[in-house]
């Protein structure tokens, strides 16, 4: 495939070295890659392969220690902390292997902080934009209970639906199947596509081979470097 | 327990303690704190108690002490030393005089003593500080005041004035010091005495028992007295505080040193117990965060038995190094109090005491007690199985009634509410945080309240209670019409005589005996514009009144009376020709409250001049137009100034008005008020240290939380903000439930206080320490969670994701 004029998504050498003790241990070495609009792409790779650093460094949520990520042309590293949170509030979703929904907040509530948190929308349209996209993964009966009053699945899902709560471009998952059962991890794969029919651009880390399978682009890490990416 | 330390498991030990240095300080210095005021008010008591007992017992105190009028001879005061029952008897010449260090200054009341041989003394030992023992027309004085050896003063004895050169100092225990506001006394040799008096007798005889027991005193003083009385003597309390029978291992300031300081121990205790609800708190975290550590050291073989002991061993270095701390500390604190209190009641303190009981509760503070409160969450810990351990992973916790609550409030900002329900979250930790918060904020409030009321029952009140400003004592009777001539003196409002009078009290179905209490009778007009008191029960005299009387509640209590109850006054006769003048029935009508009255009881005037035989007055209060402090004063002067040419001798004391008098009560409790502020601010301190720590641990708790709550766009200043709230919740949740509290506590507080200085407080509760806290809780709050919210922005997102 050839290189996109415009990526939403340019990682350029990036690496990334954690210190620990005097022992300089390289996690990523020297990766890049580009992510068009409306991508779905899977990161593979075995444990310790770098997935998650990589995932971090695209979310911003760890720092560099070469290269550089832009998306949507803008150097994500260049911006100070809390500009950092903005455009992270704004322009990206991220869905995690342990759901990570607040537990004393309900589904609804929990959906409703990222708008609150990035200030968009009015404030009845929260409410109603929450129920909408908690509606349309399925929760409508759920709004309003806690994350521990329901199934692991049905969290993921309120998870997704907290992700796109301020409709960013790019969602991101770490692992977001791994920890539910084969029928919960089905009906978030499907919801992930949908998204992707919609528009968004997605970037999941899943070392589920057969879901890997049906994704359309698969970039592979091993030990810290990037081997095979299928949309090259 | 200490073999823990050589094991491997010191590295893990090591890493709790080193690697979470905010938790480790603020668990010791909670510790430190408690432990430190601990060993400084223990210390300090132990070693006032000390410095007392080694100043008091070489001065030989007397268990005997009384006035007997006319002077005793050398020959009685020889034979009474012949008595078995007494181990030894000195006389004291005693007269009150007039003094001032120079013509410009005005008089003011003294003592003039003297003793047969100050080189023979017997008993109230006089010890020779400065100069050497007065002979001939040598002068010394008690120690305390702003005269040297070698100053001039002026005396005015009787009619007579004589100039006096100071050539020794003495000190002497047996009386208030001049730290504790008590007038000079003025020494001199036995024949300067009578020549300047005109008296040659013994008006003091002091008296000890072989084998002091309160019950051997006070048959030798029933004897001694009858014995006195058989030869004419009239016999009268010569302790200054009213009493024959004297304890002579007390010192005569000990009961109410002691009260204050069992007070301020119960602070101290406080602000131990706060502390160690930290410590509790702290372990708890400790052990909740590292539940799957616990279970994967059980997985490898470790017992509950060695997991006990590593958390053992973390607390047990936290209490030896606030050991190690608060030692010192409090040595050298105890004996810094205790030289300033033990100065201001005029003792020699000791350079340094050292003592062990202290010590050993600052052993018991540092490294018992917090081992005890960390057993519960440590054998939590060290029971928890493998499975429960291991299987605690990702963001759990929630979904309490609180959080069931909030989600009904959805109008509430997601911030608000997040900050709500987590600052509620852990309700263990909120009841030990707020216990530690609340309990700060309530010694803080009873601590206001305590001074507020000691102000009020000492100045407002009394204030209130003399609406005649001025009041003057004459050392000798005078007709009402010669006292009310003060009233054409331009300034004078009102002139209102009273009848001074002592006598002894005792219930009417009685038996008179040597312990019947002395009363000073207020003869007053009835109805008296003058006083109006607060009357406790009853009522006040009013017009009819006969043979009524009005005794001070402490007065009433001693007696064992209450209203409607007879008593029995027995008015001693001032010619002793006859024992009394009148021993008479009186009905309790009514019982008043006056700290500067103890021991004080209102009668008619006129029902008094008829028992005494005598229509005359010795006590002038004067109202004065001018109400200012420096009005009264210059009014009083300007009363004396007319009394006086008239032979009208007016006993200028310090404190001729109310306003003096308050001042001078409030002076004295200065120091216990100062005290109280500063234990409290500890309190309040140690408070600040526990809700940092709850705010830390809650935190570290959340870490990965709130790691989740930056990944989705939590900027770092609101989860500033989201803390600062948190903490700002449990502030203002700890001042509410001190503010509950503080009335009730506040009240009793009052009373124990009232009771240990035996004065009758007047409870005033003080918004002003409700105000003062509110604002000390919201500083301590946004103070306190500002650290946990820079922690919990300081690691990264990626961190904070990682966490376990």
């Amino acid at each position: 495939m050839n290189e996109p004029l415009n990526p939403l998504i340019d990682v350029q050498h990036v690496s990334r070295t954690y210190s620990m003790g005097t022992l300089q241990v390289p996690a990523l070495k020297g990766v890049s890659f580009q992510v068009r609009t409306g991508e779905f792409i899977a990161i593979v790779g075995p444990s310790g392969a770098g997935k998650s650093t990589l995932l971090n460094l695209i979310s911003g949520v760890d720092t560099l220690t070469a290269g550089a990520v832009r998306i949507g042309g803008q150097d994500i590293h260049q911006l100070g902390e809390a500009a950092l949170a903005r455009w992270r509030g704004a322009s990206l979703g991220i869905v995690f292997q342990f759901f990570a929904l607040l537990p004393t907040m309900t589904l609804l509530n929990n959906v409703m902080l990222p708008m609150e948190l990035a200030g968009t929308y009015s404030i009845a349209r929260r409410r109603e934009r929450a129920s909408e996209l908690l509606e349309s993964v399925g929760l409508k009966d759920h709004l309003h209970k806690l994350p521990s009053r329901v199934s692991g699945g049905q969290q993921q899902r309120a998870a997704i639906a907290r992700s796109i709560a301020n409709d960013p471009p790019l969602l991101l998952g770490d692992e977001p199947t791994g920890n539910l059962d084969s029928a919960s991890a089905q009906l978030v794969f499907d919801l992930f596509g949908r998204l992707v029919n919609e528009g968004k651009t997605i970037l999941m880390v899943t070392q589920d081979e057969a879901l890997a399978a049906r994704i359309p682009r698969r970039i592979e890490l091993s030990e810290g470097f990037l081997v095979r990416d299928s949309g090259a | 327990m200490f073999a823990v330390f050589s094991s491997a498991l010191r590295y893990k030990i090591w890493f709790d303690i080193w690697g979470a240095k905010q938790r480790t300080i603020q668990a010791i210095l909670t510790i430190t704190i408690g432990a430190f005021v601990i060993g400084t008010i223990f210390g300090g008591w132990g070693g006032i108690a000390e410095d007392t007992r080694t100043n008091f017992a070489p001065t030989q105190p007397p268990s005997i002490n009384l006035r007997v009028t006319p002077p005793a001879t050398d020959a009685l005061i020889d034979r009474l030393n012949r008595d078995p029952q007494l181990a030894a008897v000195e006389g004291l010449m005693v007269a009150s005089i007039k003094w001032r260090p120079n013509a410009t200054t005005p008089w003011q009341p003294a003592t003039l003593q003297a003793r047969d041989d100050y080189s023979a003394q017997k008993l109230s030992l006089l010890r020779l500080e400065q100069g050497q023992w007065p002979q001939g027309r040598q002068f010394a004085i008690e120690r305390g005041f702003p005269i040297g050896v070698n100053d001039q003063v002026e005396f005015a004895i009787a009619s007579h004035t004589t100039q006096a050169r100071v050539t020794a100092i003495f000190y002497n225990l047996g009386q208030p010091s001049a730290g504790l506001g008590g007038d000079p006394t003025f020494y001199t040799s036995r024949a300067q005495f009578a020549q300047l008096t005109g008296q040659d007798g013994f008006a003091q005889i002091l008296a000890s028992v072989p084998n002091y027991s309160a019950a051997r005193a006070e048959a030798a003083t029933d004897q001694l007295q009858a014995t006195l009385r058989r030869y004419g003597f009239d016999v009268q309390p010569g302790s200054f505080d009213g009493t024959k029978v004297v304890n002579p291992n007390r010192a005569f300031f000990q009961d109410p040193i002691e009260s204050v300081g069992l007070i301020l121990q119960s602070i101290g205790v406080i602000a131990v117990i706060l502390g160690l609800l930290l410590v509790y708190n702290t372990i708890m975290a400790i052990v909740a965060q590292q539940t799957a550590q616990i279970g994967e050291l059980k997985a490898i073989g470790a017992t509950s038995r060695q997991i006990l002991l590593v958390y053992y061993a973390i607390v047990f270095v936290y209490g030896l190094v606030a050991l190690l701390i608060s030692v010192p500390l409090g040595v050298i604190a105890a004996n810094g109090l205790r030289r300033m209190l033990v100065s201001t009641l005029g003792l020699k303190p000791a350079e340094w005491i050292v003592l062990p009981t202290p010590i050993l509760y600052q052993v018991l503070i540092c490294l018992v007690a917090p081992l005890l409160v960390a057993t519960i969450p440590v054998l939590r810990g060290a029971r928890i199985t493998v499975r429960e351990a291991i299987s605690s992973y990702g963001l759990s916790g929630g979904g309490g009634w609180i959080d069931r609550m909030l989600a009904r409030f959805s109008q509430l900002p997601r911030v608000v509410s997040l900050a709500l329900s987590n600052a509620f979250r852990n309700l263990g930790r909120v009841v030990t945080t707020q216990l530690a918060l609340a309990g700060a904020g309530l010694t803080f409030m009873t601590v206001m309240s305590a001074r507020a009321s000691l102000i009020y029952t000492l100045g407002g009140m009394l204030l209130q209670a003399y609406p005649y400003q001025i009041q003057l004592n004459l050392a000798e009777q005078a007709s009402l019409p010669r006292v009310e001539q003060a009233s054409q003196i331009a300034g004078v409002r009102a002139v209102e005589g009273w009848r001074q009078q002592n006598a002894t009290i005792r219930r009417a179905d009685a038996e008179e005996q040597i312990t019947d209490a002395v009363a000073n009778l207020s003869g007053v007009p009835v109805p008296t514009a003058s006083y109006q008191p607060v009357i406790l029960r009853g009522r006040m005299l009013q017009a009819g009144d006969t043979h009524a009387i009005v005794l001070h509640e402490w007065l009433a209590r001693d007696v064992g009376v209450q209203v409607g109850d007879w008593v029995t006054i027995s008015i001693p006769d001032p010619s002793a020709s006859r024992r009394w003048v009148s021993q008479q029935r009186w009905q309790l009508v009514g019982i008043l409250l006056d700290a500067t009255m103890r021991g004080g009881a209102l009668v008619p005037r006129e029902t008094l001049f008829a028992e005494t035989g005598q229509r005359a007055v010795n006590r002038v209060q004067i109202e004065s137009v001018d109400g200012s402090a420096e009005g009264t004063a210059a009014l009083a002067a300007q009363v004396a100034a007319l009394y006086e040419p008239q032979g009208l001798d007016v006993q200028i004391g310090r404190q001729i008005t109310v306003e003096q008098r308050s001042q001078s009560q409030l002076n004295n409790l200065a120091v216990v008020i100062t005290l109280l502020i500063l234990v409290a601010v500890i309190v309040a301190i140690v408070g600040a240290i526990s809700l940092n720590g709850a705010l830390s641990i809650s935190v570290l708790e959340r870490r990965r939380e709130i790691g989740v709550l930056r990944a989705i766009g939590a900027t770092p200043g609101s989860i500033r903000t989201q803390l600062v709230i948190e903490g700002l919740m449990m502030g203002l949740a700890s001042w509410l439930i001190a503010l509950v509290f503080s009335y009730p506590i506040g009240f009793m507080t009052v009373q124990l206080i009232g009771a240990s200085l035996r004065i009758s407080v007047i409870f005033q509760f003080a918004w002003l320490g409700v105000w003062i806290w509110l604002v000390l809780a919201t500083l301590i709050a946004i103070i306190a969670s500002l650290s946990p919210a820079q922690q919990a922005i300081r690691t990264s997102v990626q961190e904070s994701l990682a966490y376990e």
